[in-house]
This record gives C-alpha cells, sequence and structure tokens, in this order.
C-alpha cells in the first residue's frame, strides 16, 4: 500500500472544507475515477466530522487523513486521538420506516457506509481511534454500465 | 455557504443556496428560516441549485427548517436525530407542505435517498411551477 497525502487538521468543524478540498485535490491528482470521488470526499467528511463532534466533543485534538493506494483500491485511514468509539458497531437506520421509529443517530455514519465499500475500526496502541475506509476500483477503469 | 432571500406573492420566500452546506455553516440556514417565519413568511422555496455539497448536517436543516415552516420550534440539533420525533406528526406518510425543494444536485439527491429523506420533500425543477406548487 503506497502513502498519496496526508493532512492533519485541528478538530475543528471549519476545517471540514479543507478536509474535502484534500480529498478531491488528491484524488484528481492521482487518477482516481471522477465518479468515484463525490462518494470519498463525502464518506471523510462525515466520518471526520463525526470525530470533532462526538469524538473530541469540544476538547482540542487533531485528525488525520491518510489517502493510500492499493492495488486499484483508494484507501482512506482516518487517524485521532478522541475517546475510543467503533462507529461500525452502530445499527444501520431502518430507511423504510418514519422517522419517529428510526433509532437516533448514525446518520453520518450510514452514509459513509453506503458509500464506501468497506469501513474497519481498530483502538491502536495507546488508544484514540483509527478508521480505515475502503473504495473497492477507485482506480480502475471507467464502468459503463453495460 | 452564501444565502440570498427572494420574494415571491403570496408569502412565499424563496432561499438560494450556494457553496458547500455542512455541520459548520447548516445553523445559518436554520437561523434565516426561522427570522423569515418569524417576519411572515409562510411557504419555503429552498432553491439549491448552487449547492455543491450538502452533508449529513444538511438534512438535520432541512427538517429544522420544515419544523420552522410548520409552526414548531426544531429542537436542539444535538440532540441528533431522536429530537426529530416530534416532527413524525407531520411527515409521515406524506411530503412537507410548506417547504419544497428547487433544483438539488446530484448529490444532494443521492444523500437525500441514501437516507431516506427524499419522501418527505417535494422536488422541483422549474421554478415557476414550484412557485405555484405552493
Amino acid at each position: 500500500m503506497s502513502l498519496l497525502a496526508t493532512l492533519r487538521i485541528p478538530a475543528d468543524a471549519d476545517r471540514l472544507a479543507a478536509v474535502r478540498s484534500f480529498v478531491r485535490e488528491t484524488a484528481a491528482a492521482h487518477g482516481v475515477r471522477p465518479e468515484a470521488v463525490p462518494d470519498v470526499v463525502q464518506a471523510v467528511d462525515e466520518s471526520v466530522c463525526n470525530v470533532i463532534v462526538h469524538g473530541y466533543a469540544g476538547d482540542a485534538g487533531s485528525v488525520e487523513v491518510g489517502l493510500h493506494r492499493e492495488g486499484d483500491d483508494l484507501v482512506v485511514r482516518l487517524s485521532d486521538q478522541a475517546r475510543p468509539f467503533d462507529p461500525t458497531s452502530m445499527p444501520a437506520p431502518d430507511l423504510d420506516v418514519p422517522l419517529a421509529a428510526r433509532r437516533p443517530g448514525g446518520m453520518g455514519v450510514h452514509l459513509a457506509r453506503e458509500l464506501m465499500d468497506e469501513v474497519r475500526h481498530r483502538v491502536p496502541p495507546g488508544s484514540g481511534n483509527e478508521l480505515t475506509m475502503v473504495k473497492r476500483d477507485a482506480f480502475g477503469p471507467i464502468k459503463t454500465g453495460r | 455557504m452564501d444565502l440570498t432571500v427572494e420574494q415571491e406573492p403570496g408569502a412565499i420566500t424563496i432561499f438560494a443556496l450556494t457553496g458547500e452546506l455542512d455541520y459548520s455553516n447548516f445553523e445559518q440556514l436554520v437561523d434565516a428560516a426561522r427570522q423569515a417565519y418569524q417576519q411572515g413568511a409562510r411557504r419555503l422555496l429552498l432553491d439549491l441549485a448552487g449547492v455543491e455539497y450538502m452533508g449529513s448536517s444538511g438534512l438535520v436543516a432541512l427538517h429544522a427548517v420544515a419544523m420552522i415552516f410548520s409552526g414548531q420550534e426544531p429542537p436542539d440539533p444535538e440532540e441528533g436525530w431522536a429530537a426529530y420525533r416530534t416532527l413524525t406528526d407531520d411527515v409521515e406518510g406524506h411530503t412537507h407542505e410548506f417547504v419544497k425543494l428547487l433544483r438539488p444536485s446530484a448529490q444532494v439527491v443521492n444523500v437525500l435517498e441514501r437516507t431516506g429523506m427524499r419522501q418527505f420533500f417535494e422536488v422541483h425543477v422549474d421554478r415557476s411551477a414550484a412557485v405555484a406548487s405552493f
């Protein structure tokens, strides 16, 4: 797996736009299929936002976004020192029922899991969180749907 | 995100949004809707043609705006989706009557659809038709 680029931001929601720009620009510079980029941008935005809002919850800290290439897959790795929380443990919301019957929270997590092919979480040595998200065939040929 | 306000006859207000709608600015939209409602607006068309990106925070804003135009004060967004249980009577089984969407981008439509929220909003592609639909 080769590292394409990393970005470290303070845990501040005002930096989310910079994160999205970083993902778009890095993806474009390294030849990620254009149709895959919006999914990755949104998954990263939602996941970083969750770390800032729920992980750090107002405390100072930072989030590192790493973009890697593994074969034709784009691998995103988010690292933080917030309290350990595994977003993949959250049950998916039932979108066929009215709002009232849905479990609270988790829309950002749901979107990240919808938009990426794989989402994994682990608590690295020394605590914090490491979230790995994979977009398969992000560097592959353009799919025509035929 | 920038927001410009236009008026149409019949207490119809149009918010034209441009830029990116995320956690850092979604409350601007809610505040603008609250202010417009307090000043007498009763129908709101959200022109989303200029919205280049909308995160899930934008969904919270859309529902808060819909609550305001239904005459209710939206809950604190920090309470999450649980707080939106109070909205059920207005949205269950039908679309919002007083808040409609105009020309959302494919990305915005994708977010609405993937979260099951598309069903709650009437979406228009033509401004005149959207205004006339209220």
